[in-house]
């Protein structure tokens, strides 16, 4: 009788301890804040493989960019012969995608409207409504999108679709 | 006549061999130093990876040609949002003035660095975090990285560049 009440009071005692001094260090450590959703780093960086390869087969030099669901750059590759423009591109057309939920090339009109300007005023970084980059999803909800950049916007967006299958 | 014809037969002989060798030689001479490829950028990044793993640091590491155009980049999970833009700011920094992104922190409020990061479209980040690549005495590039302290970051990218040994 007394030993199982001694064996309860060690019990409750180290889950005190444990409450009072280990609960409180790790409160402490800086992690990472709660991301955005978004696609894995190496779910990215095989998208990226992906787009590569097609881009290959097709011949042309690529630029290519993921996204998470805030715009923010997970990834981003430039294959050697690609023009150094196309990085800002890519980031631009993906970041469009990712804050719209929409394929950047079904943004032409809004790219031309009064209410864009506005809007690419108040985000800070590149914002390109041309096509070429594709909403990634994950269960029904938006995680991101991909874009590609560096040829015509149809093989761009081809590239993009041929890498989605990764997510 | 014959001799000659043999003469003609050695001199062509000689002359293809020279042009196959020299060809080459002259082509370097004449685009520079070998530039910095995507699937290097790629190996650097993978390396930093690596270590930033074994150190428990999570960061977004950024490689650059000489001129400071992006060539690759990428945030580890768990990385904050915003350290890939201070990556790409040290990085850029690093390739365009030929240093270590840590020399140029002193002097980041004179008039040339400040006219620098206006020209660059106020990109740059004159951090601790960055440095050069460099190959037969030319910046070919830079890798930096973000998301711990500034000298876990520069050391992160100096193991990265011994690592794959440039």
């Amino acid at each position: 009788m007394f030993r199982s009440q001694y064996r309860w009071s060690v019990l409750a005692r180290s889950i005190l301890a444990t409450v009072i001094f280990v609960v409180p260090v790790a409160a402490q450590q800086r992690d990472a804040p709660a991301p955005p959703p978004g696609p894995t780093t190496a779910q990215a960086m095989a998208a990226l493989a992906a787009a590569q390869e097609a881009a290959e087969a097709l011949g042309v030099s690529l630029s290519c960019a993921v996204v998470d669901s805030r715009g923010d750059m997970i990834a981003m590759a430039r294959m050697d012969g690609a023009r150094f423009f196309t990085t800002d591109v890519a980031q631009g057309k993906a970041r469009m995608s990712a804050l719209f939920g929409q394929p950047s090339g079904a943004m032409a009109d809004f790219g031309n409207s009064a209410a864009f300007s506005s809007f690419n005023e108040t985000i800070p970084g590149p914002l390109y409504a041309f096509q070429g980059a594709l909403p990634i999803m994950r269960d029904g909800e938006l995680i991101g999108a991909m874009g590609c950049s560096g040829a015509a916007s149809q093989v761009d967006e081809d590239a993009v679709r041929s890498a989605l299958s990764v997510f | 006549m014959k001799q000659n014809k043999n003469f003609s037969r050695a001199l062509l002989a000689i002359m293809i061999v020279f042009g196959s060798v020299a060809a080459p030689v002259r082509l370097a001479a004449q685009n520079g130093p070998q530039r910095l490829t995507l699937s290097e950028a790629q190996a650097i990044i993978a390396a930093a990876q690596r270590d930033a793993a074994r150190k428990n640091l999570r960061l977004s590491i950024a490689v650059v040609d000489g001129r400071g155009d992006l060539i690759a980049a990428t945030r580890m999970p768990n990385a904050r949002s915003t350290t890939m833009d201070t990556a790409i700011g040290k990085a850029m920094g690093a390739a365009i003035f030929g240093r270590p992104s840590a020399e140029l922190a002193a002097r980041s409020d004179s008039p040339l660095y400040r006219n620098m990061n206006e020209v660059t479209g106020g990109r740059l980040r004159f951090f601790q975090g960055a440095v050069p690549i460099v190959r037969n005495g030319y910046t070919v590039g830079a890798v930096g990285a973000s998301g711990a302290s500034a000298q876990d970051d520069e050391d992160n990218v100096k193991a990265a560049l011994g690592a794959v040994g440039l």
